[in-house]
């Protein structure tokens, strides 16, 4: 009996291996006989169904499609590589087996459709207004929801839905780049000069202004130098005067005395005659 | 040939066979099979002797179910770690999410435990690479990036994250260090096409990493991705490598510019107090000048005054002394030659002029 029920078991565990199925909370699953596609089941749990039929099982959860970079044409004709990446969701794993077939099929042909959208729209603005945004600086973001609802509304037919599309990168091209570079370089360059004039300049300011200090000074204490000078020689006159008026003439002869003591002396020829006065007792004693 | 044959009424008629279905025999034919792997030669017999072999046969068999079961049982015990979260699947649907500890769970494959760290601190690095070596790496096109004044900057940055609900982690995303790492990207082009290159190198990093942390939270919340953002730190922030010679030469113009000034101001604090020195000396000199001036010319005229008091006594005589006193000293001094009135009408004066005159010397005509 016991090894009745045991075959009867294995039998049993048999057959739900062939009918017996686990949709797991990431996963849906689609039904097919024979290759073609009887029911979808998006209840995660134990399902069953009949032997002679397959699971295929999909994904269920927000995906992530990143494809390769993008070039953009904007509205004042530069160019611009975009890259973005697309997260997405199979809704109805039917219409994507219909379409491609699995996740990947589908996927390349959303990323087609997201591409044409970024290009469409990304195409009526401008580089400067994509970079930064715009007047608003919000229009990044709004280029990305009308992206997104665009694309979405393109792929409803593939049985997915686009949740978000976003810009990771968006570059210039190589030689775009370098003329970025060179024009930093040159705005760059160009500050530094500025700076340096402006160095130079008030330095200039500094030092002139110095010396114009300088020299009023100087000037200032010159005119007063002067000045005193002036009166400092006035006042010795006066002086002089008070003494000299008193008696003009003994003052002649004692200036005179001097006068001879001090410029005639050892190189001087004297030549004279006996009538001086000097020699008035030379001749005669009286 | 054996159908045909009527004697063997014992052996069947295949064909008959397979018109009438008999579970009792189908299973006995399998046991038959499938008993000689179990037991020893017993169960071959179809009849008679089966008991034996068939009584240890299958009492191993019992054996081998129960021990299995229960192993099978057993395996239904799971820890959580106390840094872990971990949600249970009942045929792949949520069923419970559990925290740390011991847990009972319905052995595979009717119930699964997925367990995953909640506290552990992931980190993307952005921009560059940390390889094994410790060195780093830069990834040019993932660092460089447009501001809003249409320059490029070289942005470097981390981001860390941690799982917050880990059924949301499992359930809803797939690929989730994938997911930050593009988020991040995202935001930070975002942030940065929103300011202009000199407030990116200077002043607004800070505000530059809160924005970029508060938007990438925000669209991994609308993921409901389960990820929680603990840090975005900008590491490095600078213009690129072809540019950076000419940035750097703005902070040295920058720095020149000062020290002209700083020059030129120095040189002034130095000339204008020594050109007052100057003035202050000029003035003194005159002064100086004055006072002295003033006091010669005081002392001459008081000399003066007190000689003519003298000579006011008799000036006559004082008159005649003063002068023969002066003309003594002045004509001990010099060359005299003294020629007669009466003489000099019969002498040709002849002066030699030029001639080296000797002091004291009669040195004769």
């Amino acid at each position: 009996m016991t090894n009745k029920l045991l075959f009867i078991g294995a039998i049993i565990a048999f057959l739900l291996s062939l009918t017996a199925f686990v949709v797991d909370e990431r996963q849906q699953a689609m039904v097919l006989k024979f290759g073609k596609p009887q029911k979808v089941i998006q209840d995660t749990g134990l399902h069953f169904k009949l032997p002679w039929e397959n699971v295929k099982l999909f994904d269920s959860r927000l995906l992530v499609s990143d494809s390769a970079p993008n070039e953009v044409i904007t509205k004042d004709k530069k160019s611009i590589i975009v890259d973005n990446y697309t997260r997405w969701r199979i809704l109805d794993p039917l219409l994507v087996y219909q379409n491609a077939r699995d996740e990947d099929g589908i996927a390349m042909r959303m990323e087609d459709v997201v591409r044409g959208k970024v290009r469409e729209l990304l195409g009526q603005h401008t580089l400067a207004e994509i970079v930064s945004g715009g007047e608003q600086e919000n229009l990044r973001v709004k280029l990305m929801q009308s992206i997104q609802k665009r694309a979405n509304e393109a792929v409803k037919e593939f049985g997915i839905e686009v949740v978000d599309v976003r810009i990771k990168r968006a570059e210039l091209p190589q030689e775009n780049s370098e003329a970025v570079f060179q024009r930093m370089k040159a705005e760059r360059q160009r500050k530094a000069k500025e700076y340096r004039s402006e160095g130079e300049e008030v330095a200039r300011a500094i030092r002139a202004e110095a010396d114009k200090e300088r020299k009023t000074l100087v000037a200032e204490a010159d005119k007063k130098a002067e000045i005193i000078h002036g009166s400092a020689d006035a006042e010795a006159i006066t002086i002089y005067l008070s003494a000299h008026t008193q008696d003009p003439e003994f003052y002649a002869f004692m200036r005179s005395l001097e006068a001879y003591r001090k410029s005639v002396g050892d190189n001087t020829r004297i030549i004279m005659s006996p009538d001086s006065e000097f020699f008035s007792f030379f001749n005669q004693s009286k | 040939m054996s159908w045909n044959n009527p004697k063997n009424n014992n052996n069947k008629d295949p064909w008959k066979r397979r018109q009438q279905p008999d579970l009792d025999e189908i299973v006995r034919r399998l046991q038959e099979r499938f008993g000689s792997l179990f037991g020893g030669g017993g169960a071959q017999k179809q009849n008679g002797d089966d008991n034996d072999g068939g009584k240890t046969s299958s009492f191993l068999i019992t054996l081998l179910l129960i021990i299995g079961s229960a192993i099978w049982g057993l395996s239904g015990f799971y820890m959580v770690a106390a840094d872990e979260q971990a949600v249970v699947l009942r045929f792949g649907q949520h069923i419970d999410t559990t925290k740390p500890g011991w847990g009972y769970h319905l052995p595979y494959p009717i119930e699964t435990v997925e367990k995953l760290p909640v506290t552990r601190i992931q980190r993307v690095e952005v921009g560059f690479n940390t390889l094994s070596d410790g060195r780093i790496r830069k990834v040019d096109q993932e660092s460089l990036m447009l501001t809003k004044d249409e320059n490029i900057v070289d942005i470097s940055f981390i981001v860390q994250y941690k799982i917050k609900n880990v059924a949301q982690y499992l359930f809803n995303i797939d690929r989730g260090m994938k997911t930050v790492r593009d988020v991040a990207e995202s935001a930070i082009r975002e942030e940065i096409g929103r300011t202009i290159i000199d407030d990116v190198l200077t002043t607004k990093k800070a505000e530059v990493e809160i924005a970029v942390e508060v938007l990438i939270q925000d669209i991994l919340d609308s993921y409901e991705s389960g990820i929680a953002i603990t840090t975005v730190k900008l590491q490095d922030v600078q213009p690129p490598e072809r540019v950076i010679r000419e940035f750097k030469d703005v902070a040295s113009a920058r720095e020149d510019r000062e020290r002209a000034k700083n020059e030129a101001q120095a040189y002034a604090n130095d000339i204008i107090p020594k050109s007052r020195g100057e003035a202050r000396k000029r003035v003194l000199d005159a002064e100086a000048y004055q006072a002295e001036v003033v006091e010669r010319a005081k002392g001459e005229a008081a000399r003066f005054v007190a000689v003519l008091n003298a000579y006011r006594e008799n000036p006559d005589l004082t008159r005649k002394r003063l002068y023969l006193e002066t003309m003594e000293e002045v004509m001990s001094k010099s060359e005299k030659v003294i020629i007669d009135g009466q003489v000099a009408g019969s002498v040709l004066p002849y002066l030699p002029l030029g001639r080296q005159i000797n002091s004291n010397n009669a040195g004769g005509n």
